[in-house]
C-alpha cells in the first residue's frame, strides 16, 4: 500500500515537472525499436568513451551520480550528495539500501568498490582518476570511502557521466575485469541485458525488481520507471535509411539524423523532431608538436582567416541548427564566459596573410584530417581550407574513414589540423585536450598551472574564474579552435510519450500511447 | 570422374591457401587499429598500446600469419573483436537473410531474364529482340543504391507495403523476415536479370541453329513446339553456369543493397569489419566467402558433367 | 597455309580486330539503339572533355547563400549544399568519373594481359598463375575493392588502382584462355619452329590476336567500374569525397534526397546512360568481332 502510494506520488510529482505538457497516463507494456548510428562497438560503458555504448548502457547500468536538469550533479545509486572533508581529499558517499542487480543479488559497499577499482582499471577516464585516488573502501555495507593524494573537483563529473562511465556491478563481476571477460551485462538498471544480434538489434528488456529512487525525475536522475516491456536498439548506419524509416513509422526513434531532415520531418503525420539544444561543438584539433603549426602566432592567424559562420552554415544548413559561439560553453552552464573571444569568428583572410607572413610561414602545407563518418566534420573542413587558401596558405585536405583519422592523429608527424567534435561535457576538466597527452599534445606551463588550479580548486564560483582565464589562454596560444555549438536532430514517433530530448536519449519513463 | 574430383579438390587447397595469405597480408597493412575505436575518441595513446597487446596484434607480422594459419587449419576462424563470438558464429548468424535474399533475388532474375532471353532469341533482329535486350541492359545499368531508395521511398514509406530497412523485430517469423526482403530482392533481382537475359538468348540462338532443331522445323513441328520442347532443355544447360555465377556473385557482393536497406548480411559485416578494423571478422569473412565461391564453380562444373552428357573430364 | 610468313596472316586469324570493322559499322547503321548509344557516349565524353567550355561556372566555388536552389534558368541542375552549381559539377564530375573508368581499365588490362599470357604461354607458370587469377576471382569484387581502398587510403587514384586490380583477373582469364587457343595455332607454331624470340612471337602473333577480346573486355570492365565507382562513394569508402565524381555527388546528396533531389538526380541519370551505352556498345562489338565470345561473361 505504501508502495502503491509512493508511486502515484512520484508520478503526480513527474507528471508536474518534467512531462507537465502531457496529460496522457503512462501506459505498461509494448516494444519500441529506437535507431542508432551503428553497432557499438562494445557493450561495457565503461570500456569506451564512444556516445553510441553510453547511450545503450545507461539502460541497464547505473552509476552512482547522474545528470538533472541544467546539467546538476544528483545521485543515482548513492543516496544523496556525498560528504566532502574540509581539504577536499575524502569523500564519503552513502548508498541507497536494497538496491537489486539483476542477477537477484542485493548492492552493496563491496560492489561498489570493486566496481570502482575496475573502473580505475580499464575505464579511460577512471585512470585519469586513479592517479589522485589512494584508497577506495567500504566504511559499512551501505558507505563507501574515497580518499584522495590532493584535491581532484573533477571526480563527481566522472562518476556521473555515462560514457567512460563508472558503473556498478556485482564484485565478482567487477572482479572478472571486462565486460567480454565477465560474460552478458548484469547492472541495476531498469532494463536488461537481453540478447545481441549484431547489426539487428540489441534486446533489452524490463528488469522486473528494479529499485527505483523515489524522488521526482529529473532528467538522467530520479525516479526511473521502465514501462515498456522492450527495447530494442536497431543499429541503421545510414542516415538516409533513419530517416525514411523514421516516416514510414518503422522506429519510435531515430538517433543522431542530419539536420538537413529537419524541413523532411517536420509537419509529417506521425513523427515529430526531437531537437537537442545544444548539443554540443565541433572542434577543430592543431598539432602544437610537430608540423607546420607548432608557432602559435601562425595558429592566431589561421584562426584570423577562418569564418566559423559559413563553415556552420555549410555543415548545419538552416540555423536553428546552430549557434555562432566562440566561449567553449554555451549559455547556461556556469562555465559560459566571452573571455577571449574577440578572436573567434573573424573570417579575415586578408588580416590572416598579413600575420602569417609576419611570423614567418614559408608556404609548408598544412595538412587537415577529417572523415566522413561524420560529414559535418568534411563540411566544415572544407569551407575552412576554402578560407585558409585565400590567406595564402597550402592546404592539403585529407579525408579518411574515421578509423584511420583515429589511427593518424595519434602521430604528430602526420598533421597539424584535424576536425572533431563533443558534446558539452558537464564538468571542463573532462575535456580531452586538457590531458596534455592527447593528440596535438598541447603542453605549456601556463596550461598546466591553470588545469591544476582548476582540478584542486572546489568552489564552483573560483573555479568558473579559473575556466575564464583558462578560455582566454586558449584564444592566445589556439591548442583548438571551437567552431561554434550545434544541435542534434532526432525522429520520435508521436505514440512515443514522455520522452526528453537529451545527448544520451533515454527510454525509461517512456511510453507507448494506445491508439 | 573421381580422379578429375580429386585434382579439383587440390587445386581449391592451392586457391584457398593463397586467398588466406591475401586475406591476412590485406588486413595486416590497412591503417587504422580496432583498439583505438573500441576505447572511443578520448582515449589517450597509451590506453590504445595496452589494447593491442591484449589483442595480441603488438606480435610480429610472421608469428600472427603462423598462427592464423594454423588455427585456420583446424577451422578455427577467429574470435571477432567487437561482436565478442567466433567469427564462424558471425558468419552464421548472417547466413540466412543473405541466402535467402541470394534465393529470392536469383529467382526474380530467372523469372525474368529467362523468358527474355527466349522472346529475344525467337525474334531475333527484330524490334521486340531490341526492346528486350535494351530494356535488359538499363536495368543492368542502374546503380543499385539508387534503385534501392527510389523502392524505398516509394513502396515503403509512400505505400507503406514494406518495411523500410531491417530484418525484422527480435521474435520475428521467417514470413515476416522474407517480408523485409522482397525490395532488396527486387533491386538485386532487375539487376542481375540482363546477364541471364543475355546468356539465354546466346544460348537459344546456338540451339536453334543446331541440325536438330532445323530437323524438327523440317518435320513440320510448330515453333512454339519447336523452341519449348527441343531447343529450351539444350538451351538451358549453359544459363544453369550463369545462375550458378550469379548466385556466387550476389552471396558476397550485395554489400550495397544491405547497407540501404540495414540487412544483417555477409557483406554488410564485411563493411562494417572494415570501418572498426575487426582484423578477424575481415579475414574469416572474406575467406569464408571466397570458398564458397569456388565450391559453387565446382559444384557447376561437376553439374555440368551430370546434365550434359558430351561433357566428360 | 603458307610457312614463310613471320608475321600472321590476317584472314586465317580467328576473330582479328581489322577485318571486323566494317561489320561493326554496317552493324552501326542496322541497329538503331546501338547508333543511339554510341552517339549518347560520344556526347558525355565530349562534355566531359570540354568541361572547362561548357561549365559555365567553377564546380568548386561555394556561394552559401545559394544553397540548395531547384534547376532553373540561373543553374541549370539546381545548386548543392554549398550553393555549387550542379551543372559545372556533374560535366566536371563526368570527367573524372570517365578518367577513372578509363584509367581502371587501362590497369586491369595491363596487369591482365601480362598475367593472361603468361599463364596461357608458358603451360609451366600456368598452374600457378592460374591458381593466383582463381583466388583473386573467388573474392566479390566489391568486398576487394573496399579492402584495397581500406589499405590504400580513399583517393581517387587508390580507387582506380583498387578497381583496376579487382579487375585484373577478369580481363586475365579472358586472355589466359584466348592465348591457349592461340598458341597451338599453326602460324605460332611455324614462328616457333622458325626461332623467332618468343616476345616477338608475343607481341607481334598472340597480343595482336587477342584484341578483340580484350576491347570487349575493357568496354564492359568501363561500364563495371563506373558503377563500382558510385557504389563505393556511396559506401563512404571510395573517392575523397573533395573530387566531384558522379559517386561523390550522389552520395553528397543523398541526405537531402527529399528536400532537393535533383542533386541525387542528374548525376544518376548520367551514371545509368553512360554504363547502358557502353553495355550496348559492348554487346554489339562482342556480336561483330568474336562470335565465339558471345557467350563469355
Amino acid at each position: 500500500m505504501r508502495l502503491l502510494l509512493w508511486s502515484t506520488l512520484a508520478g503526480v510529482l513527474a507528471a508536474g515537472t518534467a512531462f507537465g505538457a502531457l496529460a496522457a497516463e503512462p501506459v505498461k507494456g509494448g516494444a519500441i525499436n529506437v535507431a542508432t548510428i551503428g553497432e557499438p562497438p562494445t557493450l561495457d560503458p565503461s570500456a569506451s568513451t564512444a556516445d553510441i555504448v553510453g547511450l545503450i548502457a545507461q539502460h541497464y547500468y547505473e552509476t552512482l551520480y547522474t545528470f538533472g536538469q541544467d546539467w546538476k550533479i544528483v545521485p543515482l545509486l548513492a543516496a544523496e550528495a556525498p560528504t566532502i572533508s574540509q581539504d577536499g581529499t575524502q569523500y564519503v558517499i552513502g548508498l541507497r539500501e536494497g538496491v537489486k542487480f539483476h542477477d537477484g543479488s542485493t548492492m552493496d559497499a563491496d560492489d561498489v568498490v570493486a566496481s570502482l577499482k575496475r573502473w580505475m582499471d580499464v575505464a579511460v577516464r577512471g585512470k585519469q582518476a586513479a592517479a589522485y585516488v589512494t584508497e577506495v573502501t567500504a566504511v559499512d555495507p551501505l558507505t563507501v570511502r574515497i580518499v584522495l593524494s590532493e584535491p581532484y573537483a573533477p571526480l563527481m563529473g566522472l562518476l556521473s557521466l555515462a560514457t567512460s562511465a563508472a558503473i556498478v556491478m556485482p564484485a565478482d563481476k567487477a572482479a572478472a575485469g571486462t565486460a567480454e571477460q565477465a560474460g552478458d551485462p548484469v547492472g541495476t538498471g531498469p532494463y536488461r541485458f537481453q540478447e545481441r544480434q549484431p547489426d539487428r538489434y540489441i534486446l533489452l528488456t524490463r528488469f522486473e525488481d528494479y529499485t527505483a529512487r523515489e524522488d521526482a525525475a529529473d532528467l538522467y536522475g530520479g525516479r526511473r520507471t521502465a514501462h515498456l516491456d522492450e527495447i530494442r536498439f536497431v543499429p541503421v548506419p545510414n542516415a538516409n535509411t533513419r530517416v525514411e524509416g523514421a516516416l514510414g513509422g518503422q522506429y519510435h526513434y531515430a538517433d543522431a539524423l542530419p539536420v538537413e531532415a529537419y524541413g523532411t520531418l517536420d509537419g509529417q503525420p506521425g513523427v515529430e523532431p526531437a531537437v537537442v539544444e545544444p548539443f554540443g561543438w565541433p572542434v577543430m584539433f592543431f598539432n602544437t608538436r610537430e608540423g607546420a603549426l607548432t608557432d602559435p602566432a601562425l595558429r592566431r592567424a589561421v584562426l584570423a582567416s577562418l569564418n566559423f559562420s559559413d563553415m556552420l552554415e555549410a555543415a548545419f544548413g538552416s540555423g536553428e541548427f546552430y549557434a555562432v559561439d566562440g566561449s567553449l560553453y554555451p549559455e547556461g552552464f556556469i562555465w559560459h564566459t566571452e573571455a577571449g573571444t574577440a578572436a573567434h569568428d573573424q573570417g579575415d583572410p586578408a588580416k590572416a596573410a598579413e600575420m602569417a607572413q609576419a611570423a614567418g610561414y614559408d608556404g609548408k602545407p598544412i595538412r587537415i584530417l577529417t572523415s566522413m563518418q561524420y560529414e559535418f566534420h568534411y563540411k566544415m573542413a572544407l569551407v575552412a581550407a576554402e578560407y585558409m587558401k585565400q590567406a595564402g596558405f597550402q592546404v592539403d585536405l585529407q579525408v579518411s574513414d574515421w578509423a584511420t583519422l583515429t589511427q593518424r592523429r595519434g602521430e604528430p608527424g602526420l598533421w597539424e589540423i584535424y576536425f572533431t567534435h563533443s558534446p558539452f561535457l558537464p564538468e571542463p576538466a573532462l575535456n580531452s585536450f586538457l590531458n596534455n597527452e592527447a593528440p596535438g599534445w598541447w603542453a605549456t606551463p601556463e596550461k598546466d598551472a591553470l588545469v591544476a588550479a582548476l582540478n584542486t580548486q572546489s568552489d564552483p564560483a573560483a573555479r568558473a574564474a579559473i575556466w575564464a582565464d583558462f578560455q582566454e589562454l586558449v584564444y592566445e596560444q589556439v591548442p583548438i579552435a571551437k567552431v561554434g555549438n550545434f544541435n542534434a536532430l532526432g525522429a520520435r514517433s508521436t505514440r512515443l510519450a514522455g520522452f526528453q530530448p537529451s545527448p544520451w536519449p533515454f527510454f525509461w519513463n517512456t511510453w507507448i500511447e494506445s491508439d | 570422374m573421381k580422379g578429375y574430383i580429386l585434382r579439383r579438390l587440390g587445386g581449391m587447397a592451392v586457391v584457398m591457401f593463397i586467398v588466406a595469405t591475401v586475406a591476412f597480408v590485406i588486413v595486416r597493412v590497412v591503417p587504422g587499429d580496432p583498439a583505438a575505436i573500441m576505447l572511443g575518441p578520448d582515449a589517450t595513446p597509451q590506453d590504445v598500446a595496452g589494447l593491442r597487446a591484449a589483442l595480441g596484434l603488438d606480435r610480429p607480422l610472421p608469428v600472427q600469419y603462423a598462427i592464423f594459419l594454423g588455427d585456420l587449419a583446424t577451422g578455427d576462424f577467429g574470435h571477432s573483436i567487437f561482436l565478442d563470438r567466433p567469427v564462424l558464429q558471425a558468419l552464421a548468424e548472417r547466413a540466412e537473410p543473405t541466402f535467402v535474399l541470394t534465393l529470392m533475388a536469383t529467382l526474380i532474375a530467372v523469372l525474368i531474364g529467362v523468358p527474355a532471353g527466349i522472346v529475344s532469341a525467337v525474334n531475333r533482329g527484330r524490334p521486340l529482340d531490341q526492346v528486350t535486350l535494351a530494356l535488359a541492359m538499363l536495368g543492368a545499368s542502374i546503380p543499385s543504391f539508387w534503385l534501392g531508395l527510389l523502392f524505398i521511398q516509394f513502396f515503403s514509406v509512400g505505400l507503406g507495403w514494406f518495411p523500410v530497412a531491417g530484418y525484422g523485430d527480435p521474435g520475428a517469423g521467417f514470413a515476416e523476415r522474407v517480408h523485409h526482403l522482397v525490395l532488396p530482392s527486387l533491386v538485386l533481382g532487375l539487376i542481375s536479370s540482363a546477364l541471364i537475359t543475355r546468356f539465354t538468348r546466346a544460348s537459344m540462338l546456338d540451339v536453334l541453329g543446331e541440325e536438330y532443331i532445323r530437323t524438327g522445323r523440317a518435320k513440320g513441328l510448330g515453333e512454339w513446339r519447336v523452341v519449348m520442347k527441343h531447343a529450351l532443355r539444350n538451351a538451358l544447360i549453359p544459363v544453369l553456369t550463369v545462375i550458378g555465377l550469379t548466385i556466387a556473385i550476389l552471396l558476397g557482393g550485395a554489400v550495397v543493397t544491405e547497407t540501404v536497406f540495414g540487412l544483417p548480411g555477409v557483406g554488410n559485416l564485411v563493411v562494417q569489419a572494415v570501418l572498426r578494423r575487426d582484423y578477424p571478422v575481415i579475414q574469416g569473412a572474406l575467406i569464408a566467402i571466397a570458398g564458397i565461391y569456388v565450391l559453387i564453380n565446382l559444384a557447376i562444373d561437376l553439374l555440368y558433367t551430370v546434365v550434359d552428357p558430351r561433357v566428360r573430364y | 597455309m603458307t610457312l614463310s610468313l613471320p608475321a600472321s596472316d590476317p584472314a586465317s586469324d580467328p576473330g582479328a580486330a581489322r577485318t571486323r570493322v566494317p561489320g561493326f559499322l554496317s552493324l552501326l547503321w542496322r541497329r538503331k539503339l546501338l547508333l543511339a548509344a554510341v552517339v549518347m557516349l560520344g556526347m558525355i565524353v565530349l562534355t566531359a572533355l570540354a568541361a572547362p567550355l561548357v561549365a559555365g561556372f567553377d564546380p568548386n566555388a561555394m556561394r552559401i547563400s545559394q544553397r540548395l536552389r531547384p534547376p532553373g534558368l540561373d543553374h541549370l541542375f539546381g545548386t548543392d549544399e554549398f550553393g555549387r552549381d550542379l551543372f559545372a559539377r556533374v560535366v566536371h564530375g563526368g570527367r573524372v568519373s570517365l578518367a577513372a573508368g578509363g584509367l581502371t581499365v587501362l590497369i586491369a588490362c595491363i596487369g591482365g594481359v601480362a598475367l593472361g599470357m603468361l599463364a596461357g604461354f608458358f603451360p609451366r607458370l600456368d598452374g600457378t598463375v592460374a591458381k593466383v587469377i582463381d583466388a583473386m576471382m573467388a573474392f566479390p569484387d566489391i568486398l576487394l575493392a573496399i579492402a584495397l581502398v581500406a589499405v590504400l587510403g580513399p583517393s581517387l587514384a587508390n580507387v582506380v588502382v583498387a578497381l583496376g586490380i579487382v579487375y585484373i583477373p577478369r580481363v586475365a582469364r579472358v586472355v589466359r584462355a584466348s592465348t591457349l587457343v592461340i598458341r597451338e595455332l599453326p602460324f605460332v607454331e611455324a614462328a616457333r619452329a622458325l626461332g623467332v624470340p618468343t616476345h616477338r612471337i608475343l607481341r607481334y602473333h598472340v597480343l595482336r590476336n587477342l584484341t578483340s577480346p580484350i576491347i570487349v573486355q575493357a568496354t564492359f570492365i568501363f561500364a563495371y567500374a563506373i558503377l563500382a565507382e558510385a557504389g563505393l562513394s556511396f559506401l563512404g569508402v571510395g573517392v575523397s569525397p573533395a573530387t566531384p565524381t558522379w559517386g561523390t555527388i550522389i552520395n553528397g546528396g543523398q541526405q537531402y534526397a527529399r528536400q532537393a533531389q535533383w542533386i541525387m538526380l542528374f548525376p544518376g541519370v548520367a551514371i545509368v546512360l553512360s554504363v547502358f551505352s557502353l553495355q550496348i556498345i559492348g554487346d554489339a562489338l562482342r556480336d561483330a568481332l568474336d562470335p565465339k565470345l558471345r557467350k563469355d561473361v
